[in-house]
């Protein structure tokens, strides 16, 4: 409400007006924050000394800075990783936010062949401005995962839970009681199609859904494939 | 042999403003410059107060403009954090689980 002419102090200007002086940002609806796993260097490190936490931010502001100032995927050495997860959630299945949950995965074994700059950013730019979910009660999000190794790149989508309730949580919410398995595993599916079409793969190729500790006891994250799209 | 001063890094003009900006409260308030294409108003119509969805499209539009790194330390930060793994291993070895 404020008069055109007569530029009030607290008219909303933003980066796009003017890019080194504007007095708006736009907040994301969660934190994220950006965790890189560095490839072993012939000592014998253990992964939790490989997986360092980069930064977290929560405006589209802040994340391009990070984007536009960090190295980007293609050129990371084998054996990295970038995880993007919410603030707070460790990207490991042990973190008590994901060990009853599961992951949408996707592997690129031509790798020369793969935009993976541009996917990882897509799949990036999904999770933070939250439209992999049909809304936030879906709840089942909780991070976005790139693997560089030799034989392919590897996209993944961590969820909550495998579609089934956790015990001790009330409400039709993600593992709630009240949430049927129906409406549940429909968001884990819903998720793995906006997962595969962020992927743009043709319809003949399949991305998987497989549990976090079913692939642990079977030391394979290729294990048990729960559901496909 | 000459030792290099290092000057602290200043803040960017940039980076000063997103450290002062004010979170917006609603998109509606906001008439983007014609060439920018305003979010998605149907990924919002239940937003609560400042909890925003935003599309693709919106969001790289930001890419070109924000460039600043986002702290005066980031590049030594990003050296330590993503570097070559050549830091020292003494000082993590025998760390307890």
């Amino acid at each position: 409400a404020t008069d055109s002419k007569g530029k009030s102090s607290d008219e909303p200007v933003t980066v796009f007006h003017d890019k080194d002086n504007f007095n708006v940002k736009h907040p994301l609806m969660n934190e994220w924050t950006l965790w890189f796993t560095k490839p072993p260097s012939g000592k014998d490190h253990n992964w939790n000394d490989l997986l360092k936490e980069v930064v977290t931010f929560d405006s589209v502001e802040e994340f391009w800075g990070i984007y536009n100032n960090i190295t980007p995927v293609s050129e990371l050495a084998l054996k990295s990783d970038y995880h993007l997860f919410k603030k707070g959630v460790r990207p490991e299945w042990e973190d008590p936010q994901n060990k009853h949950g599961g992951k949408w995965a996707y592997q690129f074994k031509d790798k020369k062949a793969a935009p993976i700059d541009e996917l990882w950013l897509h799949l990036v730019l999904g999770a933070i401005g939250e439209t992999l979910e049909s809304g936030e009660e879906d709840g089942e999000l909780m991070g976005v995962v790139v693997n560089v190794r030799k034989g392919f790149y590897r996209l993944g989508l961590w969820t909550k839970t495998v579609g089934k309730k956790i015990g001790g949580i009330t409400g039709d919410v993600a593992g709630g009681k009240d949430r049927s398995e129906e409406k549940a595993k429909e968001i884990l599916m819903s998720l793995g199609r906006k997962f595969k079409e962020v992927m743009k793969l043709a319809g003949g190729e399949q991305v998987e859904f497989s549990g976090h500790t079913e692939s642990a006891r079977a030391g394979s994250t290729r294990a048990n494939a729960k559901f496909v799209v | 042999e000459t030792t290099k001063t290092v000057e602290p890094p200043q803040p960017s003009a940039q980076l000063l403003s997103l450290r002062s900006a004010r979170r917006l409260t609603s998109l509606n308030d906001i008439s983007y410059p014609a060439a920018i294409a305003s979010p998605n108003p149907a990924l919002n119509t239940t937003a609560p107060m400042g909890k925003f969805r935003y599309d693709k499209n919106f969001l790289v539009q930001f890419q070109s403009v924000f460039v600043e790194k986002p702290s005066e330390d980031w590049s030594n930060k990003i050296k330590e954090t993503l570097g070559a793994g050549d830091e020292p291993a003494s000082a993590r070895t025998g760390s307890a689980r």
